[in-house]
Formats: structure tokens, sequence, C-alpha cells
């Protein structure tokens, strides 16, 4: 039995799917994540499953709006440590 | 110089590199915390005032912005949430029914990969993100804007890491849901 037919053969769709987000949040180890990747790509159904939780991950990273301090309230907190330091 | 001299000099120095560099990461935590611009500029100068008074339990060159971080969510805690206008707690019941529903694992049909929907989506996340009770946009905001570890939010939010896990996947359904109701209403092409 080769690799490949080995992959097929303990492939589980449920199993592998839950452990997509964990991938994506950067919570596996480099060979726990080799060996999702290696799994994922055996299964057309798997691939597109995790290209769109990859997706939304990214549009969520991409998309949402970042608010910014502005200068001068920055500036203020600035000055009140500089007082409270007593420099 | 004194001893004096010299440790108002260091603390002046921990701030300027290790803790204002977060201004508006904490900022952005805070807006989406309150909804307020005024209340997140307050939230993040009491943030700055309590790592002064707390600065000796700091160690220098740890993580800043976690401990950081961790402060402005106590105060959001311990004073934003008791004026009235505070959201309220997350009720879990109302949602363990949608949440661990095998339909809610998944963005479903929706087409994520359509372009049309892409350029659609920008203000749609941001309001999808702050329609959320507040301990589940908690979550989003700190792993996938903030890029915090499992384990920093635990420590942050105060919660095992288990729940942090949970609690995400928990999020990122109801944020599809919201967003698949949005893409139904504009419609946007859902397959089947």
């Amino acid at each position: 039995m080769n690799d490949k037919q080995r992959l097929i053969d303990r492939h589980n769709c449920q199993q592998l799917m839950r452990k997509v987000m964990l991938l994506l949040d950067g919570q596996m180890s480099e060979e726990e994540e080799k060996d999702f990747l290696e799994n994922v790509s055996i299964c057309n159904h798997c691939l597109e499953s995790y290209q769109i939780e990859k997706n939304f991950k990214d549009y969520i990273c991409n998309k949402v709006e970042r608010k910014k301090l502005s200068e001068e309230a920055l500036l203020n907190m600035r000055n009140q440590i500089k007082n409270k330091l007593g420099v | 110089m004194t001893t004096e001299e010299i440790t108002k000099k260091d603390n002046e120095l921990l701030f300027e590199r290790e803790f204002f560099p977060h201004a508006d990461a904490l900022y952005n935590f805070a807006y989406h915390l309150t909804y307020n611009e005024d209340d997140a500029n307050d939230l993040v100068q009491d943030t700055f005032l309590k790592s002064f008074r707390f600065i000796n339990s700091y160690e220098k060159g740890t993580n800043a912005k976690a401990w950081l971080f961790k402060i402005l969510k106590n105060g959001f805690i311990n004073e934003y949430r008791k004026k009235s206008r505070a959201p309220h707690e997350v009720d879990y019941e109302d949602y363990i029914a949608f949440q661990d529903s095998d339909e809610a694992a998944g963005i479903g049909s929706l087409d994520m990969r359509s372009n049309v929907f892409q350029n659609m989506m920008g203000d749609e996340i941001t309001n999808a993100i702050n329609s959320l009770p507040v301990d589940f946009r908690t979550v989003i905001i700190l792993c996938d804007v903030e890029d915090f570890t499992y384990e920093e939010i635990a420590k942050i939010v105060d919660i095992p890491v288990g729940t942090v896990r949970s609690r995400l996947h928990r999020s990122r359904n109801m944020l599809k849901d919201k967003l698949r109701d949005y893409a139904k209403s504009k419609g946007i092409k859902e397959i089947r």
C-alpha cells in the first residue's frame, strides 16, 4: 500500500475540518500543519472547505475597520505619563 | 544621576519603546468594545495610567501588548460595563442551539470566492462583528485582528484555552450567519 492510499484510507472529513481553524489561527506545529495539508490535498470536499475557511479568515483580517488613536490624544497621554514619571 | 533619576529615565524609555507603540491597537480594541470614540479614548488613557501604577509588576522585554490588553479588558469589565449604557453580558443559552448545530459549522453555500462579494464585505464585516455580543466579538478581534495566540487570549480574557477555542468557533459561526443573511438580502449568488 503506498503513502497516498494510506492517507485516503484513514481520511475523515469531519475530523479534519474540526482542525481547520487551528491551522489558520497558527496553533499547529510545523509537523501537524504538514500532516493537515497532506490530508486536505487528497479530498476535493476538504480542500474546498479549507479554502472557504481560509478566505473567511482573510476577509476578517483584511477588511475589518482598524481605528487609530488621534495624534492629539496620544500626545495628551504621553504628557500625562511624563507628568506622573516626573520627567 | 541619582538612582531615582535613572529609574524615571528607564520608565520613560519603557513607555516609549514597549507601551506607546501599542496605542493604536489598544484604541482599536477599545473602540470595538465600546463603539464610542470618547469612551475608547478614556479606556486607553486609563490603561496607560494603570500601566504606570503597576509598572513594577511588568517584566521588561516580555509581552507588553498582551499585558496592556489585559489591563484594558479588565478596565472595560470593571468600569465601563457598570455604566447603564454598557452592553449586556452574553446570555450563552441564547446561542447554544445555533452554535452547536452542524449547519452552523461552515459558511455553507455562500460563495466566499466571488469578487462581487469581496467588494461588498468591508463595512459589513465590521458591522457584523460589532453586532456580536461583547464576549464573542472580543475573541474575534484578539485573534483575527490583533493576531494573539489562543494562550495569550486566554490570559487577556481570563478563560481557559479550550474556552477560547470554542468561543472563537461559536463567534465565527454567528458571524457567518449574519454575513449569509446580508449576502442573501443583496441577492449575492449562493451555490448548492
